[in-house]
């Protein structure tokens, strides 16, 4: 009888265990296993660490490599820099604030593919609007025939499509916060910067911990947006790992090699992660 | 202690899960050749063998087209010999319509994922090679040597589709690069050199017009259709006859050298490298671009291209050679039928394709196409008989090249393509190490 109601947790526990593993721990399992195969003419030969030693000698995953650091730096700073402005301004309860919500939401609830061949189109020499706009500010330009500028592209327009997510996930943060330490810290003196820095700022750290890894995690793996707007051009100015990966997998069949760089994407956000969550816990270790 | 318990349950289903990884490449690790026969549909009553005959049973099958669309003829004609096969053997064609750039990638994925494979597909030729890559085509020579329309397969298509024995595919149409050009903007004709398109371009320009207008893009279909005719006309090859890329030749160079100028005095519009195929026609059909390179489909994408050549104000004209070149040349393919290495059906997939490959099947099928049918009989329908036909035969005759082959020529045809991108529009790089590093990396890739 105790046997049995020692038991009736695990148990209950069981199915979501089954479930979790059947649709992540098994996939990333087998995906470790492809890491160390590759196929040729139809057979799957085992070649050990082969994969990971052809990507670290390849000179387009470094490049990969490069441009995914790049490109997640600029998108979580952006992200969360401007997601955290519009939140404080919408936190105000400004008038029509449904009407500047339903706006900034439009870009994350449209198709990654149309608005990033969109972003493409305005950027076409002759025919492209914000080319037409832009190139002469800068001296004739050529925003997507140039690594740099293609980059920026990129960079423009996924920071533009996710900007309202980073947005929602820190106005919840910002919500959580009492009115009455608002209040109190008025009534002491502090408003605006001060306000801001002392009370809004501690208080909002954990969920703006929580938004970058969401975003970091979202940037290290974004593949659609890039491959509509440059389809990882000029070049490889655009390439990033998981664009590398898709094409690997996607357009080569090349499972082993895309599946060992996937692996190393994995490391790279499990590196990621652990290094905000760390920070989370000494940041609501030192508030509490 | 409890804890130790839920260690343990962890552990074995661990273990479990590992187990299923081990088990599962199964299904991967079948050889692309399918010896053993296809698995026949059950008979309903096994005592009385004429009943099998009477249940002529399915044929499962993956095309391109979306057969509801009443305004593509190509989805009309496939419905139509469909229909006709249907009605003729009693198979219940099962049909399943997958875009043309996804169509290798399904597959292939779900050859080596273990997943729902049809009997048959299209394919263009360019994925074939992977395919079987990744053992998802069987191999259909000794059905197809055994038809009837054997022996009337052109020439090219045997050289395309057939190899020691091996043939994986049935090609029905050949196709090719085309040079379309407005007479108006070139009423000495079409440049063939390399000289004469600079010289057009000075004209050119003081016009505000482009010479011409072409797919350069991003992706392995630039390189056949655009690079690969150019290092031809040097007389040189892309790939050696193991397979192995040869991308790191002065020809090459000379090739890139040639598309860097037109870009960088402005001969050619810059789409043709940063743009999709759409944007690069925009050129022509507004008449900024003087000349097109495009297929003998571009009847069906390039808007007002038909009623011009018909009109008499585009012509078809001959590819440029660069410099030190004997000639031009157009890359040719083929549009194939391909028989699955998990096919249920065999037999019905190549009683299928004998069917379409009959003539009176066939024609109006490589009409709707704007295509040269791959049977030499189908091509004495009178639908052929037209200027377009006479000036496509007559280009893809003098000007035609077979795509060139290799077991890894999609991957290392789309790296050459990124590698081309860059140096073209950055003329910092220089071309020649550009190559050389791209050679490295595909020997160390693909031919270690």
């Amino acid at each position: 009888m105790i046997n049995r109601s020692k038991a009736y947790p695990y148990l209950l526990v069981a199915p979501a265990i089954i479930f979790l593993i059947v649709v992540t721990l098994y996939p990333t399992l087998y995906s470790l296993y492809l890491a160390m195969t590759r196929t040729r003419m139809g057979v799957m030969e085992f070649v050990g660490l082969r994969n990971f030693r052809v990507a670290l000698n390849s000179t387009e995953f470094w490049q990969s490599m490069r441009n995914t650091l790049i490109f997640t730096s600029f998108y979580v700073l952006l992200t969360t820099v401007i997601g955290y402005g519009i939140a404080l301004l919408l936190n105000r309860k400004l008038r029509l604030t449904g009407f500047f919500m339903t706006i900034i939401f439009l870009p994350w609830v449209l198709s990654e593919i149309t608005t990033g061949v969109v972003w493409r189109w305005m950027f076409y020499q002759d025919y492209g609007i914000l080319q037409n706009l832009l190139g002469p500010l800068f001296g004739g330009y050529r925003f997507i025939a140039r690594p740099e500028g293609a980059m920026g592209i990129v960079i423009a327009a996924t920071v533009w499509r996710s900007i309202s997510f980073a947005m929602l996930l820190l106005l919840a943060g910002l919500q959580t916060v009492p009115k009455e330490v608002h209040e109190a810290a008025a009534m002491d003196g502090a408003d605006g910067w001060k306000a801001f820095w002392k009370i809004t700022w501690p208080l909002t750290l954990p969920t703006t911990i929580v938004t970058i890894v969401f975003m970091t995690i979202q940037a290290v793996n974004g593949v659609g947006m890039i491959l509509s707007i440059t389809e990882g051009g000029p070049g490889r100015a655009t390439e990033v790992l998981g664009l590398l990966m898709y094409r690997q997998a996607m357009q080569f069949y090349n499972f082993g090699y895309a599946a060992a760089i996937s692996v190393t994407l994995l490391f790279l956000n499990l590196i990621l992660a652990a290094f905000y969550i760390r920070s989370l816990n000494r940041e609501t270790a030192l508030a509490g | 202690m409890e804890s130790k318990k839920l260690s343990l349950i962890i552990a074995v289903l661990l273990m479990a899960t590992l187990l299923l990884s081990a088990c599962q490449p199964a299904a991967v690790e079948e050889p692309a050749e399918v010896e053993e026969p296809a698995e026949v549909e059950e008979p309903v009553e096994v005592e009385e063998p004429e009943v099998v005959e009477e249940d002529p049973g399915v044929l499962r099958f993956w095309g391109f087209y979306d057969l509801t669309n009443d305004e593509d003829g190509r989805a009309v004609q496939m419905k139509a010999n469909i229909d006709a096969f249907e009605a003729a053997t009693g198979i219940d064609v099962q049909y399943e319509q997958v875009a043309w750039d996804v169509m290798a990638m399904n597959v292939s994925v779900a050859a080596v994922a273990g997943g729902d494979l049809p009997d048959l597909i299209m394919s263009g030729y360019e994925y074939i090679q992977g395919m079987v890559n990744a053992g998802a085509l069987m191999n259909i020579y000794d059905e197809i040597a055994a038809a009837d329309f054997y022996a009337d397969l052109n020439e090219f298509e045997k050289n395309l589709n057939e190899s020691g024995g091996s043939r994986y595919a049935v090609g029905t149409f050949v196709g090719g690069g085309q040079w379309y050009y407005d007479t108006e903007i070139f009423p000495d004709g079409f440049p063939e050199t390399q000289e004469g398109w600079a010289t057009e371009c000075e004209r050119l320009s003081a016009e505000d017009k482009y010479v011409a207008t072409f797919y350069a893009g991003r992706a392995e279909a630039a390189m056949t259709q655009g690079l690969a005719p150019l290092v031809w006309s040097l007389g040189e090859r892309l790939f050696d006859e193991e397979g192995v890329p040869n991308f790191d030749s002065d020809a090459v160079v000379q090739a890139i050298e040639f598309w860097r100028d037109m870009y960088n005095n402005g001969c050619v519009p810059e789409v043709a490298w940063t743009g999709d195929w759409s944007a690069t026609e925009a050129p022509f059909e507004d008449l900024s671009a003087g000349g097109y390179r495009g297929g003998t489909w571009s009847y069906i994408f390039v808007t007002g291209l038909q009623e011009r050549f018909e009109a008499g104000t585009v012509a078809i004209g001959n590819p440029p050679a660069l410099t030190g070149g004997d000639q031009g040349w157009v890359f040719m393919n083929v549009e194939n039928f391909a028989v699955t290495s998990r096919a249920e059906n065999v037999d019905n997939a190549i009683k299928f394709i004998e069917f379409f490959m009959d003539a009176e099947n066939l024609a109006p099928w490589a009409n709707s196409n704007f295509g040269v049918p791959a049977r030499a009989s189908a091509m004495e329908d009178p639908i052929f008989e037209s200027k377009f036909y006479d000036d496509t035969l007559a280009n893809l005759t003098r000007n035609g090249q077979g795509t060139e082959t290799s077991p890894y020529y999609n991957e290392t045809m789309n790296s050459l393509a990124a590698t081309v991108q860059d140096l073209v529009l950055n003329s910092n790089l220089d071309i020649r190490s550009g190559l050389e590093s791209l050679q490295q990396e595909m020997i160390l890739l693909y031919f270690d």
